[in-house]
């Protein structure tokens, strides 16, 4: 027997009061067929994490008593790193010591086990594969525990919708310093494309200003900037210099913010709005929307990759190989590690991450 | 030739600086034609009636980026500009290779930019064969000059719109549309196509119109009509909504021509995967609404512009208006009601009763000029 304890909720409400950490048996001597057992490397705290527990999020596990809890109760956690400890008789896919992420979302990944179908999970290479395959390195945990999420919404964003043409297009976004802003600015250079990024004006702008650049940002703009009429004609002068166009735009703040980016977009353009569930209203201006045609639609990366599972392998394969050639830098997250004979249960440590989460990325590490 | 060949005398509303002060902008143009000089790949059309329609004065002022074309044909000192778009025309005169055209034709322009504010034309078919589209002639009395008056814009929009974003729609009477500016002239040809298809419709009004008003919606097949106080109200979304439209219903199209903060609620009404639809403003208060929802529920906000239509694929217009025309015919589609202005060519001042139409135009409603 092996026992799992599980971060949960029964009760929609903050972080702070509805978890409790429960623990229960894995039979790990008599697994089905095509069952694996996992353990968890890491788990990273997302802003969706935190609204599905809210109960605000559109998507979210079903409660269950699956986990031998009084109350049906839903799991926590999206996102997260696992290796296998056991496979059934008849699993092809994954061998002792793979590495593996959940194939869908909701699987609840705030745990320190799990016994699932090995359908249920996505193999990528853990480091002495990688090497063994002629990489000069292999997936950190922090990138494989954090790989589902961000670096496909920047990668799917770029390339799904809209043909940019390596060398000469543009694509704009605000919040060019969050975490997705920051793989878009990678994505973009790896693939040829120039990225227009806006930020907020801080003291310290130039470093930051330096540092997208060394991420290979083409431009960097301040809000200000994105919001004035002066500025329109060095940006115009930008573009003509590549003999490109701005034909997107990737709107993560909404607001004023959101029309001066959508401003920028050339005929036929489009603006994908992605991120959290909660900002400020997109605004467009009516007549730039009429005669420049533009189209202004939602990227949740949750639901595209629900429709086209292949789609997902082979995001997740590029991302992989660009993690092992080491041309994208991951986002960094703050980590903690959990002791499972410590005096602090799972979901304190998840309580205190969530509380943490305005500091950075929070990883919790087993 | 085909009739006695005597000199038009025609006039022309023309302007050569673009600004919204109309009454110091427009100039009466008075010009000849003359029959006897017509090519063989031309033809003269004398005009029925032509529209003022709220583009036309907004590329007068210049709120249109793009400059409306220069006549050089009017025998003025300069080349000068022609407002106006919409307009029904009679066949006078065929050159002698015109074979897609006759005498006695009713017809419209194909393209954009025909400069309808004018008595005659003279139209080349050098470049385009079929730079008009035949509607109707002088013996087929199944249409009528009030139908082909305003043909061109509004019922080709409303129709463009319901067929250009969804093409897949129900005819189960689950699929909903709703609009904003629910009286207005497109939206009661909109109102009459989703009842010919079987989708039900809102139609949000501004508060304070007659039962008389609200009354024509509902005849021309309006499922709901709802002001907009109570269409702003927070119960709309959690109750009026869902108990018109019951478990099985599918808000699929919103339609916006006011901006504003109407937007928002009506982006709150679509259900999963609907579209948001902006046509028709100039200026006005920009759309804005939730962007969380819009993800959620993955709307897709587009503008439509039948102009840009019409220039990407002059063939979409055709296809439209021999869509509409069949409607028409069939006595499935009403016209909507507008008020005439009367010009007696070569007697009243052509310029003096287009600024009475443009005034008009903006209380009472549409307002077409018909030439006697």
């Amino acid at each position: 027997m092996l026992t799992s304890q599980i971060v949960v909720y029964s009760q929609h409400g903050e972080p702070a009061d509805v978890l409790s950490t429960h623990s229960y048996e894995i039979d790990d001597s008599h697994i089905g067929d095509n069952e694996i057992i996992v353990k968890t490397l890491a788990a990273p705290v997302n802003p969706s994490d935190i609204n599905q527990i809210q109960g605000v999020y559109p998507s979210k596990p079903e409660k269950t008593t699956n986990f031998g809890t009084v109350e049906a109760s839903a799991p926590c956690g999206n996102e997260g790193l696992f290796e296998i400890i056991k496979v059934g008789s008849k699993v092809t896919d994954f061998s002792i010591g793979d590495w593996a992420i959940p194939a869908q979302v909701n699987f609840g990944t705030w745990r320190t086990h799990a016994l699932a179908n090995d359908s249920e999970f996505l193999k990528i290479p853990n480091p002495s594969q990688s090497k063994a395959n002629g990489k000069s390195t292999g997936l950190t945990i922090n990138q494989g525990a954090t790989i589902s999420v961000n670096p496909p919404t920047a990668l799917l964003m770029l390339t799904h919708y809209v043909k940019l043409i390596p060398g000469k297009d543009w694509f704009i976004q605000n919040g060019g310093n969050s975490a997705v802003g920051k793989y878009a600015i990678q994505i973009s250079k790896l693939l040829g494309f120039n990225s227009l990024s806006v930020i907020r004006d801080r003291p310290n702008l130039q470093e930051l200003k330096d540092e997208l650049t060394s991420l290979g940002a083409t431009k960097v703009i301040t809000e200000e900037e994105n919001g004035s009429k002066e500025f329109g004609p060095t940006i115009k002068g930008w573009t003509k210099e590549t003999g490109g166009e701005i034909k997107l735009a990737l709107n993560c703040v909404g607001g004023k913010n959101s029309t001066g980016v959508a401003r920028k977009l050339a005929n036929n353009g489009l603006m994908l709005t992605y991120g959290g569930m909660s900002f400020q209203p997109v605004i467009l201006p009516t007549s730039l929307h009429i005669f420049k045609n533009i189209t202004s639609a939602g990227f949740w990366v949750t639901q595209l990759l629900k429709q086209n599972p292949e789609l997902k392998v082979e995001t997740l394969n590029q991302i992989v190989e660009w993690y092992e050639d080491e041309k994208l830098i991951d986002a960094p997250s703050l980590q903690t590690k959990f002791d499972p004979n410590g005096d602090k249960p799972l979901h304190e440590l998840y309580q205190e991450a969530v509380i943490n989460s305005k500091q950075g990325k929070q990883l919790i590490t087993f | 030739m085909t009739k006695s060949d005597n000199i038009i005398e025609a006039n022309a509303v023309t302007f050569t600086e673009r600004g919204f002060d109309f009454a110091n902008v427009l100039h009466s143009t008075k010009y000849s034609i003359d029959p006897t000089k017509l090519k063989s790949d031309e033809l003269i059309v004398k005009a029925l009636t032509t529209s003022i329609n709220p583009s036309d004065l907004g590329i007068i002022g210049a709120a249109y980026g793009a400059p409306p074309k220069l006549f050089h044909d009017l025998q003025t000192s300069e080349p000068v500009h022609i407002p106006g778009n919409e307009t029904l025309l009679r066949v006078e005169y065929v050159g002698s290779d015109i074979k897609d055209y006759k005498v006695g034709d009713w017809v419209i322009p194909k393209n954009v930019g025909f400069g309808s504010w004018r008595s005659h034309a003279v139209v080349s078919t050098a470049e385009d064969k079929t730079p008009l589209i035949v509607l109707s002639n002088d013996e087929d009395d199944s249409f009528t000059l009030e139908q082909g008056a305003t043909i061109m814009i509004n019922p080709c929009t409303a129709y463009q719109i319901l067929g250009q974003f969804i093409h897949d729609w129900k005819d189960d009477g689950n699929d909903w549309v709703i609009q904003n500016a629910g009286n207005s002239q497109v939206a009661k040809y909109l109102t009459q196509f989703t009842t010919l298809k079987n989708i039900k419709s809102i139609s949000v009004i501004r508060d304070g119109k007659s039962d008389e008003e609200i009354k024509e919606l509902y005849d021309l097949g309006a499922t709901k009509v709802i002001t907009e106080s109570e269409f702003l109200k927070p119960e709309f979304i959690k109750e009026t909504l869902p108990s018109w439209i019951g478990s099985k219903g599918n808000v699929r199209l919103a339609i916006n021509s006011v901006g504003g903060p109407t937007t928002a609620q009506l982006v709150s009404s679509l259900s999963q995967d609907g579209y948001f639809v902006t046509f028709g403003m100039i200026g006005g208060q920009p759309i804005s609404y939730n962007g969380g929802e819009q993800l959620q529920k993955n709307i897709t906000t587009k503008a439509y512009w039948l102009t840009a239509n019409t220039k990407r694929d002059p063939e979409s217009k055709v296809k439209t208006v021999v869509d509409l025309l069949k409607l028409y015919k069939d006595g499935k589609l009403k016209d909507v009601p507008f008020e005439k202005n009367i010009v007696k060519v070569g007697v009243d001042d052509i310029k003096s009763v287009f600024l009475q139409g443009i005034v008009k135009s903006k209380t009472n409603g549409k307002q077409i000029i018909v030439y006697e």
